[in-house]
This record gives C-alpha cells, sequence and structure tokens, in this order.
C-alpha cells in the first residue's frame, strides 16, 4: 500500500464518481418503473424533472473521469520513482496485473459515458422522451463497469509494495511476467505499422464516404472502423510509434517503447491522445446514434448530430495521423531512416 | 447560435454572483483556504523531492558505513583495499565529512574534506582551489556570510580553537541546500579539523563502472565486510521519495475531514435558497428559461466560483512556498528544518500538479452543489413567485 496525495486525491474522485453514478441509476430505477409519459400526474412530473439531474450527474461523472484517466498516467508517472525498477508509467501500471486492467476500464468507461451521453442529448431534443427506457436501462448496466473500475483502482494501488521489482519499458521486452501490456509489446512492429496505415486508410475513407453518400451501412462500417483504429493506435503507441516520439523530444533508445514518456512534453501529448480520443469516440458514436434515427421524432436530430460526429471522427483521427507523421519525418530526418527496429 | 446561448447563460451567472457578493464570499474564502492548503503541500512536496534529488547527485553510487554496536562509527581505511579487490569497482576512496554549527549564523554547515577536486560535481564559478588552508563555499553561504575570494574564514575546530581559511573560490549548485550550507576544504586539513585520527574515515565512497553491477557488488561489499551498512544511490533516493510522498500523504489524510466539512458547507449553502433568489428563478422561468437553462445557469455560478477560487488558492500558495518560503509548512514537512540554514525552495510546479489540485478541490466541491442545484432549477415558477 503506498500512502501518499496522488494516490488518496485519486481514490477520492473515483469513489466521487462512483456515487454519483449510484445516485443517478437509483434514481433511474424509479424512471424505469414508472415512467407514463401520457399521465399529468404529480409524480410523472416530478420524474421528468429527476431526468434534468440525471443527465447532469451524469455530464459530471464523464468530466470527472476524463480528469482521472489523466491523473491516473500522471500518478503512475510519479508512483515510477517508488517502485524499484520502473522508470516511467509503463513500469508502475506494471508492478501488478490491476495496473493496466484500470486502465483498459477507465478508457472503457470514456466511451461508455460518452454514448450514454450522446443518446441523453437525442432524448432531449425529442418532444416524447423515446429513448427514456433505453436510457435508465443503459444506465444500471454501467454501475458493473464503474464498479469494477473503482474496485482495481483500488485494488492497484493497494497491492503496491514499494520493494517489489518491476521490469521497466527497456526490459519489459525480454521478460513475460504480465499478461496486459506485454501482448502489445510483443507484437511484431512491422504488422503494427501496417495494420496502423491500413486502419487509418479505411477509417478515413469510410468517414469520408460516409459523409459523401449518408448510408446506413457506411455509418455502421465508420463505426467499427473507428474502434479499430483506435485500438490499433494504442498498439502502435505500445509497439512502433512511442519511440519516434521518444527519440524526437527527449532523446531516449529506441528500445523504449514507453506510451506514456509523450506525456512528459505536455503540450504535444495531451492534445496528442486527446485527438486520438476524440477521433475514437466521435467515429464509434457514428454508428451508435444509427440505430436510434429510426424513431421518427429523432430522424433529423439523430441525422444532423451524426454527420458532426463523423466531422469531429475525421478531424480527430486526420489529426492524430498528421501529428504522427510529422514525428516519424523528424526521426527520419534525424536518424536517416523510419524502419530502426 | 447555440454558444451565443451559452454565453449569456454564463454572462447571467456571473451577473447573479457579483449582485450576491457577501453570501458567496463565505464560499469563495473557505474554497480559497481549501485549495491553498492542498496546493502548498503538493508545491513543498515537489521542491523538496527536486532538493533531495539535487542533493544526491553528490552521493557515489555506494557508500560505506561502518557499524560498530548499531551505531556508524569511523571506518578504517584498510577496508578501502578489501573494496577495491571486488571485480568491478572502478574507484573507492575514504571520506571525510562532518556537520559545523555557525554560532553567529545560527545554522549547520557541511564540511567536506577531499582528496580531488574531480570527485565532487560542482561547478567553480570563481576562483580556484589551491594552498594549504583553502576552501571553496558555495554561492549561497558566500552570499548570506558576504564572503568574496582571497577573503579569510574563521572556524572553531574540535579543540576549540579558531582556525583560519583562505576562501579561494565559490561554486554554483543547481541546489539551493548545496550552495548554501557546503564548505569544501583538502581532506588532510578536515581530518584535523574534525579531530578524526588518520586511517579512519567517516565512510568510504565506491564508484562502480557498470551500473548493472550496481547491486551484485554492493551484496558482495556487505559479505565480505559484515560490520558495514552497504547504502546504494537508489536505495537513498528511493527512501527520500517514499518519506515525502508519506509525508504528504498523511498530511492530505488529514486533511480529508476538513475536505468533507468543506463538502457539506458548500452543499448547505447551495440548498439555502434565500426568498429573494426563488423568486429571480422563478421570474425567469416565467419568462420562458427552460428548466435546463436554470440549471445551466446554477452550473456555471458553481464552476466559476470554483475556478476563481482555485486559481486564487494557487497563487497564493506559490507565493506561500515559494517566496515567503512556506512557514506554515516548513515544519511539518521539512522536520530539520531548524537544523539546516534557510534557504529557498525552487519553484518547481508542473501541469500534473495542478491537475491533482484541480481533481482533488474541485471535484468534491462540485458534486456537493449538484443536487442543490437542480433542487434550485426545478422549482415551479407560481410557487417560486408566490414567495414561499
Amino acid at each position: 500500500m503506498i500512502l501518499n496525495f496522488w494516490v488518496i486525491s485519486q481514490i477520492v474522485g473515483t469513489v466521487i464518481v462512483l456515487l454519483l453514478c449510484i445516485y443517478a441509476a437509483s434514481q433511474g430505477v424509479r424512471i424505469l418503473l414508472r415512467w407514463q409519459l401520457e399521465s399529468a400526474s404529480e409524480e410523472q412530473l416530478e420524474l421528468e424533472k429527476r431526468t434534468y439531474l440525471i443527465s447532469t450527474l451524469m455530464q459530471y461523472a464523464l468530466a470527472f473521469q476524463v480528469l482521472s484517466l489523466l491523473l491516473f498516467a500522471a500518478t503512475a508517472d510519479y508512483l515510477a520513482s517508488f517502485i524499484r525498477g520502473a522508470m516511467c508509467a509503463f513500469g508502475s501500471l506494471n508492478a501488478n496485473s490491476y495496473g493496466f486492467a484500470t486502465l483498459w476500464v477507465k478508457i472503457f468507461a470514456i466511451f461508455v459515458y460518452s454514448s450514454w451521453l450522446v443518446i441523453n442529448h437525442l432524448d432531449t431534443q425529442a418532444e416524447d422522451y423515446p429513448l427514456v427506457k433505453l436510457k435508465y436501462a443503459l444506465l444500471l448496466l454501467f454501475l458493473p463497469l464503474l464498479i469494477a473500475d473503482a474496485y482495481l483502482e483500488i485494488r492497484y494501488y493497494t497491492s503496491i509494495s514499494p520493494n517489489v521489482i518491476t521490469s521497466c519499458c527497456g526490459s519489459a521486452l525480454r521478460t513475460e511476467t504480465n499478461p496486459y501490456g506485454f501482448v502489445a509489446m510483443k507484437f511484431p512492429t512491422n504488422v503494427a505499422m501496417l495494420a496502423f496505415f491500413i486502419a487509418y486508410a479505411l477509417t478515413l475513407g469510410l468517414l469520408y464516404t460516409y459523409l459523401r453518400r449518408r448510408q446506413r451501412r457506411l455509418a455502421l462500417a465508420s463505426g467499427i472502423a473507428s474502434l479499430a483504429a483506435f485500438a490499433v493506435s494504442l498498439l502502435a503507441m505500445f509497439t512502433f510509434l512511442s519511440p519516434y516520439f521518444n527519440v524526437v523530444l527527449f532523446g531516449l533508445p529506441t528500445q523504449h517503447r514507453c506510451p506514456f514518456e509523450v506525456l512528459r512534453a505536455p503540450a504535444i501529448g495531451y492534445p496528442f491522445y486527446a485527438l486520438l480520443f476524440l477521433g475514437g469516440i466521435a467515429g464509434v458514436l457514428v454508428a451508435v446514434v444509427e440505430p436510434l434515427k429510426a424513431k421518427p421524432s429523432l430522424r433529423n436530430s439523430a441525422a444532423k448530430l451524426q454527420v458532426q460526429l463523423a466531422k469531429l471522427a475525421l478531424l480527430g483521427f486526420g489529426g492524430f495521423l498528421l501529428i504522427s507523421l510529422a514525428f516519424m519525418l523528424l526521426f527520419y530526418s534525424m536518424v536517416g531512416t523510419v524502419f530502426y527496429h | 447560435m447555440s454558444f451565443e446561448k451559452h454565453r449569456n447563460i454564463l454572462d447571467y451567472s456571473v451577473n447573479f454572483l457579483l449582485r450576491r457578493k457577501g453570501k458567496n464570499l463565505a464560499t469563495i474564502l473557505v474554497f480559497t483556504l481549501v485549495v491553498f492548503m492542498l496546493a502548498s503541500v503538493v508545491m513543498m512536496m515537489n521542491s523538496l523531492n527536486h532538493e533531495a534529488r539535487e542533493t544526491l547527485s553528490l552521493a557515489p553510487d555506494i557508500t560505506v558505513q561502518k557499524i560498530i554496536a548499531g551505531r556508524q562509527g569511523l571506518v578504517p581505511l584498510e577496508y578501502i583495499s578489501t573494496i577495491q579487490s571486488i571485480r568491478g569497482v572502478s574507484r573507492a576512496e575514504p571520506r571525510v565529512w562532518g556537520y559545523y554549527y555557525d554560532a553567529d549564523e545560527d545554522a549547520t554547515y557541511t564540511i567536506i574534506g577531499v582528496q580531488s577536486l574531480e570527485s565532487l560535481p560542482l561547478a567553480i564559478s570563481e576562483g580556484g582551489f589551491s594552498g594549504e588552508s583553502a576552501v571553496l563555499v558555495g554561492e549561497a553561504l558566500a552570499r548570506a556570510k558576504r564572503l568574496n575570494v582571497g577573503d579569510k574564514l574563521l572556524l572553531r575546530d574540535h579543540r576549540g580553537e579558531y582556525v583560519k581559511f583562505v576562501v579561494a573560490g565559490v561554486f554554483s549548485s543547481s541546489s539551493a541546500l548545496q550552495s548554501a550550507d557546503l564548505i569544501v576544504m583538502p581532506q588532510d586539513k578536515a581530518r584535523d579539523f574534525f579531530g578524526i585520527p588518520s586511517g579512519y574515515s567517516n565512510d568510504i565512497a565506491v564508484y562502480v563502472a557498470n551500473p548493472a553491477e550496481l547491486p551484485n557488488i554492493a551484496i558482495k561489499i556487505a559479505q565480505k565486510l559484515p560490520d558495514t551498512r552497504v547504502l546504494t544511490r537508489e536505495q537513498i533516493r528511493e527512501t527520500y521519495d517514499a518519506i515525502f510522498g508519506w509525508r504528504s500523504g498523511v498530511f492530505l489524510a488529514s486533511l480529508l475531514g476538513a475536505l468533507l466539512a468543506f463538502a457539506i458547507l458548500v452543499w448547505d449553502r447551495a440548498s439555502g435558497l434565500t426568498a429573494e433568489e426563488k423568486r429571480e428563478i422563478g421570474i425567469l422561468k416565467a419568462l420562458g428559461w427552460s428548466t435546463g437553462d436554470v440549471l445551466e445557469m446554477r452550473t456555471f455560478e458553481g464552476v466559476v466560483l470554483a475556478l476563481n477560487s482555485y486559481l486564487l488558492g494557487v497563487i497564493l500558495a506559490y507565493l506561500h512556498v515559494f517566496y515567503l518560503g512556506a512557514p506554515l509548512l516548513k515544519p511539518v514537512l521539512l522536520g530539520w528544518s531548524t537544523l539546516y540554514p534557510s534557504f529557498e525552495l525552487m519553484p518547481v510546479v508542473t501541469l500534473e500538479d495542478l491537475l491533482l489540485i484541480f481533481f482533488i478541490s474541485v471535484v468534491p466541491f462540485l458534486a456537493a452543489v449538484v443536487v442543490p442545484s437542480w433542487r434550485a432549477s426545478t422549482i415551479d415558477p407560481d410557487e417560486a413567485m408566490r414567495g414561499i
């Protein structure tokens, strides 16, 4: 157990988010059971008021979760100095099996919150609350995810013991002890590189064609491709992409494939990852919104939103790709090749 | 079009806040105080950590201390040849050093006796190291005692007699602590000054060519010389980090109660709407504001309050820690502040620290006001304007 400022703040924040969501879900249950749109009863009026509370709570929860993810990465970086053998965030997260599991759950949770908020946004646009049941049923389904997030995070911090020798990025390439981070690390770099460019060509192409043609299957395909591109981008950061940044920005050896290092140059690192999340989330939402267009009262607002989301996804993925290419070029001008391995 | 609307609501919230200065002042005051305390701890902790790391740049790869009856004693110089016989050790040197209390300044200095200057990574900014009674002093110490190159420095040795030294040079250092308290002199002179018998030293500094072999070499030394304590630089650094981290953690844990009390206070204040505020919300709704608009206004109020208090608190904490030297916290986090001469904390603030402070102060605040804000914004206009 490590007791310090970072860990305590993080746990306090997670508990607050969890409490907000449990409260929201408990209110949601009432709406789910008692909702009668046609009724003009006192109770229905009260329930309609409660929907405002729940959407506000969920907006807060999303904002806190984004902050929490940022802080989690920063905390892992900070903890590296306590954990023997860990040189950066990768090493700290690797200290036990909960580290990377927490990270993945936190990232997944952000996708889930955003989807919920988009559904909620569409629902409030329409006069007849067409998605109310779906919304509050989903809210209940999210609870296990949030509880898992809190559980894993607390387990991660409590099971870190400062004396455990962990493998850091460099040595992690050679050892096999942790199932979470290494799958990517051992992945052949050339395959990752190929997958990265194929995924990007496909996703950007699909999003662009969707914007031109507005077809249902293109929307669904863009969503799936966006999810794949997001996953492949993370894979890329664990394999071939991060060294370009690490070498150009910090002069680290190319074996150092740590995706967190770039955050030490905050002006580049944070916008870089923000673009990736923007692309991934907006892209996935293009597909999430598609089935909602079936509701007659939503058709127009959903279609409009879908176009905006597709544009945002293009912006996010395009920006991420451009920054990556720029650093590959810079790397090329320093080293003379982009194939360093 | 929608952006314009949000901007107008924000505008209205700021006005709403400004019209109730008295009521909100108390919240801002307490909030600022909370941020101030938290930020001071984070900044101080960081700065000390930085300082400790800089100081450690002076430390050798491995330090070997002699332990007699569980306490540290003087190391016989014969140990050096034993250590040097271990494969991988590039050099082992005796170190002579100690603390010196200066009654005039009411401060404690560190005196280090060196065989050659190369063993200390110090940048000499003025003068050189020559002559029998030549000493080097740190920049900050030279300034404090108004010493220039060529000046005399009188220090009382272990016999209680004054010994005259000549300041031969001044060095600068990236560490404020080093620069403020360090005096460097030839080793024989230092041994004589402290009364350390010849053939002994305080400890032995061991340098290793290949850092990868460090742990193995440390274990070998401990096996060959069982009456010693072997410390690697990494161990010392981890210990420093753990201690500073732990202290700040304990501090925050004790502040958690205050944070909870603060959240309850905020909850309470946000819940208690005055009749006037109720009427205003009622009129807004009668004028066509939706529940969502009023809720947005109340949310903006919270955010504006939070951001202002946060900024104010962080700025005050910065001034407190880096300009005033953290008078409120130093005794708690430093522990040995009375021993060391006064030194300025180096301003070290990262984006992550600001995020951390934001997270622990603003998040609980916003979470506490969300339900009261919602309750206020769902008041029915007729009920509100009737002034119930």
